[in-house]
């Protein structure tokens, strides 16, 4: 096995020394590593996890050579490129083709609209000393591929912006199981398809939950609640979710566990103003989070980041850099949260605090998720929506919850309507737990 | 499968990582800027810049193995780092390439490793030792070697008379002075008050931090801390400040340009 080292753009005696001996190293910890070469309790079983294996060893040693090398270089304090964070003394210089930049570029949030492109080169163009801006009698040069920038009608958008190219949204190949299904419940709008698809959704949520129901018997109530909370979208009810039913206290047990797991990089406290004390009905000595729940998809599924209610009897502790965080939480209260999505319906709360009741006389709306139905852009479909308009595979976990809801939506904009059910609706989430053993006692 | 730019895009961080240094150090900027380069700052930086202590697998579950059956995951969810038989996400690569960089580091370097930029002249079953007992999990490491023998030695204490605290960065004067040369960046420090206003809150655990929280200087009586809590005027205290010393801050900074 051999290494594959990248180039050091950085020299200097120390480093150049360091680097010879980082890769004799690296090859004797190649060596080494598959043999009996130490005692029993120095083993390799004994490593943690990501450094089980000889072949990631190998990637990570590969890695960290640049890395390590200037730190060594930064020690050492030779002058030249690699001895100072100066941007201009950046060691590192690398060339990117066209498809890779614009891969980057998407992925960094760049809107890559020809429009607003050849607005910003006008507005950045130094040889542009009136600032002209893209004018009519003054139009940008033409771009030969159209394809995704031909000019046309705007289709009217129900949320109230325009579809500045004014394209319907375009056919991406999806795998079969993707069709414009549309809906939830009893009233899903099927389109013909020779299986009805709410039947389907429904009949996968009541799995999810039959599943899940087993499931809390080993003290994991999240994977019934991820199968209700479906079901309840699908429904298109809308109404406050406030209990996981037979799951309910096994629910808040497991959160509560799940926090304790690592209280520093899960939690962050809040200091709720006076006005979201009362909406929630807290007291004024319980306290209030923003939890991640990304470390166990299936409350990851579910809350994604939350708020939670807690007593405030935890203690803290403070870790300078990182702050004040709770030693262990001792009874989680309340669970908050919106169940809605970037890739089907979304609330836009402006009158309420979220998790509770949308307020539409008051200016909470319901819209369209922005993966659907970008602010600017073309509208997409599903498939767009879940793919990243086709960038990922259409696999994978989170899909579970997003393929459901994101077909009950269907394509593109929509608008949405609370007396009607046939499209599932989001809904507050205010899931509030009662002491119990492993919960509070 | 994920390509390997794609992997190499998903690596790169778009932030300084630390808060407090990017607050404090007014020539780095945490934005990315889009002209004729696209400058991305700060693909390295230790998560950790005072502990040796190795990072694991992140944000796996043993549900998600047996999930799995279904076919619920992603093609390549055996295709990770290497050849791995589950997914490695890229929150792991990264920290574990960090962990490996300390791990190489102190095993090559001189002494303790700790600012020495020259290469020491261990054995090689030496250097394995400390390589290996730096990976390991915490029930099976010999405590009685490098890193954990010597890695939170203490380096000096100095003597806090008052100490403040403005929006969540704690000042701390000393007397006499603390003696810590500006020269370094890599300071840490556990405080240990007994009296005055709230200074428990002011404390370092060395079980949460044993090698104490990074400290900046800024003057040679004074240094700031990061330390969450309401402000707080100068109050008289006593108690001790046990100075440490980590991987370094800003001077371990490392960035990217992608033209």
């Amino acid at each position: 096995m051999s290494f594959n080292w990248p180039d050091i753009p950085f020299s200097g005696t120390e480093v150049d020394a360091f680097v010879v001996a980082y890769k004799e190293f690296a090859q004797e910890i190649l060596d080494a590593f598959p043999k009996e070469f130490y005692s029993e309790s120095t083993d390799v079983g004994h490593l943690l996890l990501p450094y089980g294996t000889k072949q990631n060893l190998k990637v990570y040693l590969e890695n960290a050579l640049l890395y390590s090398a200037f730190v060594v270089k930064q020690r050492a304090g030779n002058s030249g490129p690699g001895t100072d964070f100066e941007l201009g003394n950046s060691p590192l210089n690398v060339p990117l083709n066209g498809p890779q930049s614009q891969t980057l570029l998407g992925r960094l949030g760049c809107t890559l609209d020809n429009d607003k492109m050849d607005i910003c080169y006008e507005s950045g163009d130094p040889d542009n000393p009136d600032d002209n801006k893209v004018k009519p009698n003054n139009p940008p040069p033409e771009i030969e591929d159209v394809a995704r920038g031909a000019m046309g009608t705007p289709l009217p958008n129900p949320n109230g912006n325009t579809n500045p190219n004014g394209n319907p949204p375009e056919p991406q190949p999806c795998p079969p199981a993707v069709t414009n299904y549309q809906g939830g419940g009893q009233n899903a709008i099927n389109r013909g398809n020779t299986i009805d698809r709410s039947l389907l959704w429904q009949a996968y949520a009541n799995a999810v939950k039959a599943w899940g129901l087993l499931q809390t018997v080993v003290g994991r109530g999240s994977i019934y609640t991820a199968g209700d909370m479906l079901s309840h979208y699908l429904s298109g009810s809308g109404s406050t979710y406030t209990s996981a039913g037979v799951a309910n206290g096994v629910l808040g047990v497991e959160i509560r566990a799940y926090i304790n797991e690592d209280t520093v990089t899960r939690t962050t406290l809040l200091n709720p103003s006076a006005a979201q004390r009362s909406a929630y009905g807290m007291s004024a000595t319980d306290n209030l989070y923003s939890v991640s729940f990304y470390g166990y998809m299936w409350l990851a599924a579910i809350f994604g980041t939350s708020f939670v209610i807690t007593d405030g009897s935890e203690e803290f502790i403070d870790l300078g850099n990182t702050g004040q965080v709770p030693v262990e939480i001792n009874y989680v209260k309340a669970v908050v949260d919106d169940y809605d999505f970037n890739y089907a319906w979304s609330i836009v709360r402006s009158a309420s605090f979220p998790g509770k009741p949308i307020d539409f006389d008051n200016g909470d709306q319901v819209e369209s998720g922005q993966y659907l139905c970008p602010d600017n852009g073309p509208q997409n479909t599903v498939c767009q929506a879940l793919t990243q308009n086709g960038q990922s595979s259409f696999h994978g976990t989170q899909y579970v919850i997003r393929l459901p809801v994101a077909e009950a939506h269907g394509d593109g904009c929509q608008t949405f309507d609370p007396n009607d059910s046939s499209k599932g609706a989001p809904f507050p989430v205010f899931i509030t737990f009662s002491r119990t053993s492993g919960n509070g006692l | 499968m994920r390509t390997a730019y794609e992997l190499a895009a998903k690596y790169i961080n778009l932030s300084l990582k630390d808060k407090y240094i990017r607050e404090t150090q007014g020539s780095n900027k945490n934005t990315i800027s889009v002209g004729s380069s696209l400058a991305i700052h700060d693909i390295y930086n230790y998560q950790d810049k005072m502990s040796a202590e190795p990072s694991g697998y992140q944000f796996e579950h043993p549900d998600e193995e047996w999930l799995n059956v279904f076919g619920i995951y992603p093609d390549d969810v055996s295709s990770g780092v290497g050849t791995t038989s589950v997914f490695v996400g890229y929150k792991t690569f990264q920290r574990a390439i960090e962990t490996t960089s300390k791990a190489m580091l102190l095993s090559i370097l001189d002494g303790d490793s700790k600012r020495s930029s020259t290469v020491g002249v261990g054995s090689t079953r030496a250097k394995l030792d400390i390589f290996f007992n730096t990976l390991k999990y915490q029930g099976n490491r010999d405590y009685t070697k490098q890193p954990w023998s010597n890695w939170n030695d203490s380096v000096g204490v100095c003597t806090p008379v008052s100490i403040a605290r403005t929006d969540n960065v704690a000042t701390v004067t000393t007397n006499p002075p603390h003696g810590m040369s500006t020269s370094y960046d890599d300071w840490g420090v556990v405080m240990n008050l007994n009296t005055g206003i709230g200074t428990a809150s002011f404390n370092i655990s060395t079980s949460i931090a044993p090698n104490g929280v990074p400290i900046i200087i800024t003057s040679p009586t004074t240094f700031t801390y990061r330390n969450i809590g309401i402000n707080t005027d100068v109050t008289a205290v006593s108690g001790t400040a046990d100075i440490r010393v980590g991987w370094g801050g800003t001077s371990n900074n490392l960035h990217l340009y992608i033209y």
